[in-house]
């Protein structure tokens, strides 16, 4: 077929639209936009984050804008975040996907003269002016473990399921919590870390295989969002609810049946709308060239801990979901 | 078109003035729909530039060609594959492989050269696979691809072992970094590209074959036309643009997954159908392709600009597909009146 007559004149105009590209007048400077970009859109946790985001930003004179992919997926964000440049925010937050895959976009905004935060998941230090991270990873290892070993009594076989055997952050929990066990509950026995891959099914699978694998094991930790409700639910189909303990990283709504039936007594994370909080309030700190400083008191927030050598802001201290609080949380 | 016999219609052209002759001429001889869609994106356009200061900055179209390049790419050969009245599902996939391939390579320390030509030889022979089933074997392009593009992803997560690659070197960022006025090379690339494709479509015979097969495969087969040969070049082709998407892609997030070219396939397909060509193939455009992918990169990110939500953002984006496919439908005339 040959090019049309319509066609002509489509490149035409195409070409038109670039050559006035090409001599337009540089982007404008929003001096008050804060922008925020979740891993993906639409999910409870990350909604929750906003939430909290507006709520602060707003009582800081900041002007919010929460928008990212509408799925996990680390090119998508790119291009989200390429598209948001052209509005030249004050301040941009990105959650990070992928820390390799998210820095060259992140760096050149910076080279623009954007300050650039990450929270929830890091980028390539080079890549961002400050981490706002939920919890540091030896707190959480290890008041996991404690929340496990009050309910053993300090003793008896326990097992891990865990994400993925490579995923950085979650081998870095793993390891305080072994340390925990080891320093302060010397009678617990760690008989087996399994891989769940994130993925329900096979964590359900993993739990039955190791309830039947090890008869003594009196414990579960479940060490990726996916774990814990999978455990709960190959305890309660084997008639041993209130027998064998568990602790973890979850959602409330993930755990919210197992806590209210009692299959399980606490559930561990924290407060995304805290951190988004947080993250609101040190953008407002970055608008007015304030440097945050160890142990300052953040308004609904509290003291955050802040490592000025590594420009990682560090939230608190990790929350517990039992049957009296977890009604009031919705992630 | 009204139930108007030909009489009646010949009558009603005579009468037209020379303005809606032209227009008559045009509803009869093709494809009007490159020229709807761009006129839905300009008026998009000025709407966006009413409401938003920063859509005529350079900044902003620079960030916006890259992607828009990377999605043209394999649109480009997308176009080809249902012009040969094919479908190739599998695209994503083969981005993920030639991704996960320069990652492999760039691990071995491997000069840039030799990673660039590791991922095109990797999209190449995934392409080579799927042109030998659907040309030579003769199976469905919709089974093959949609098999192959479980293999594929399946053999990039292997290669890769679910990890994402990191340490590629400086050369091979280039394609980000680098812009020549201004001007992503990115996107100086995908237009050269994009000019060779118009040759290869108008001028060559390969490009006559691809047309010929996508009107009538049976007639072109008696009519002596090497189908299986053209076929398994027409994959081969769209595996090396995936290899070249690939190597873009891996220069622009400095990292390489298998999961890198998910939404590349739809994206694809609907660029080239949102261009006018038939989905049943027999048709092609360069130009109206360009235009498709354009559209698509233009709209997501003005709207984006203009604070719309995410999700509707997509909805609005179908919807001018939507619009555009109906309209340019409405306004060719059906198929007798062309005939």
């Amino acid at each position: 077929m040959k090019p049309r007559q319509s066609s002509r004149i489509a490149s035409l105009t195409l070409a038109v639209l670039l050559l006035a590209t090409a001599c337009s007048r540089l982007p404008r400077n929003s001096k008050t936009l804060f922008v925020m970009v979740p891993k993906l859109v639409g999910i409870p946790y990350f909604n929750s984050a906003r939430d909290g985001a507006s709520q602060e930003a707003s009582r800081l004179g900041l002007h919010f804008f929460y928008t990212g992919p509408t799925a996990a997926d680390a090119s998508l964000q790119v291009d989200v975040i390429a598209g948001l440049l052209a509005r030249h925010p004050a301040v941009l937050a990105v959650s990070c996907d992928d820390a390799n895959a998210l820095t060259p976009v992140l760096r050149r905004a910076r080279r623009y003269g954007i300050p650039v935060l990450t929270w929830d998941a890091d980028a390539q230090p080079d890549a961002r002016d400050w981490f706002v991270s939920q919890v540091e990873d030896e707190t959480l290892g290890r008041h996991v473990m404690d929340v496990l070993a009050e309910q053993l009594g300090g003793r008896g076989q326990y097992a891990i399921i865990t994400g993925s055997l490579t995923a950085s952050n979650l081998n870095a929990w793993l390891f305080w919590m072994k340390k925990q066990q080891q320093e302060k509950y010397p009678e617990m026995q760690l008989v087996a870390v399994v891989p769940g891959n994130d993925d329900q099914q096979q964590s359900f699978v993993q739990a039955q295989s190791l309830l039947q694998a090890y008869p003594n094991l009196r414990g579960f930790i479940g060490n990726s969002s996916a774990a814990p409700p999978a455990i709960a639910r190959a305890i309660e189909q084997a008639g041993l609810s209130g027998q064998i303990a568990m602790a973890g990283l979850s959602t409330p709504n993930l755990m919210r049946h197992y806590i209210e039936n009692k299959t399980v007594k606490t559930i561990t994370l924290w407060d995304p709308g805290k951190l988004g909080k947080l993250t609101a309030a040190v953008a407002a700190m970055m608008l007015r060239h304030e440097t945050p400083h160890d142990g300052m008191d953040v308004p609904g927030v509290g003291q955050i801990r802040v490592f000025p050598e590594t420009r990682k802001i560090v939230m608190g201290s990790p929350l517990d979901f039992t049957r009296e609080n977890i009604s009031q949380y919705w992630f | 078109m009204t139930s108007s016999s030909p009489a009646s219609l010949e009558k009603l052209v005579n009468s037209q003035s020379k303005f809606t002759k032209r227009i008559m001429e045009l509803r009869l001889s093709g494809n009007l729909q490159p020229g709807v869609v761009t006129l839905l994106v300009l008026f998009f356009c000025i709407y966006a530039s009413y409401r938003s200061g920063d859509f005529w900055s350079a900044l902003n179209w620079q960030l916006l060609v890259q992607p828009l390049a990377e999605a043209g790419l394999v649109s480009l050969g997308m176009m080809f594959v249902i012009a040969s009245g094919g479908i190739d599902l599998s695209v994503g996939a083969i981005v993920g492989v030639a991704a996960v391939t320069a990652g492999i390579a760039a691990q071995h320390k491997l000069p840039v050269q030799a990673i660039e030509a590791a991922a095109l030889a990797a999209g190449m022979l995934c392409g080579a696979f799927n042109g030998l089933l659907i040309g030579v074997l003769r199976l469905s392009s919709i089974l093959v691809t949609l098999g192959s593009m479980i293999l594929f992803s399946g053999v990039a997560l292997a290669l890769s072992n679910g990890n994402s690659f990191a340490g590629f070197p400086d050369g091979l960022l280039w394609w980000n970094d680098a812009a020549l006025l201004g001007i992503p090379v990115e996107f100086f690339l995908f237009l050269a590209i994009a000019a060779v494709a118009a040759v290869l479509l108008h001028y060559t015979l390969w490009g006559h074959y691809v047309i010929a097969i996508g009107s009538n495969r049976v007639a072109a087969r008696y009519s002596g036309y090497p189908v299986a040969l053209t076929l398994f070049g027409v994959y081969t082709l769209q595996g090396l643009l995936c290899g070249t998407t690939g190597i873009l892609l891996v220069a622009r997030l400095a990292s390489a997954r298998a999961d890198m070219g998910q939404g590349l396939m739809l994206m694809a397909i609907a660029a080239v159908v949102l261009g006018g060509a038939p989905i049943v193939g027999g048709a092609a455009s360069v130009i109206a392709t360009l235009v498709g992918v354009a559209a698509f990169y233009i709209v997501q990110d003005g709207l984006l600009l203009l604070d719309v939500p995410p999700f509707v953002q997509y909805a609005l984006t179908s919807a001018m597909l939507l619009v555009a496919v109906a309209a340019g439908n409405l306004l060719r005339g059906s198929r007798e009146d062309r005939q």
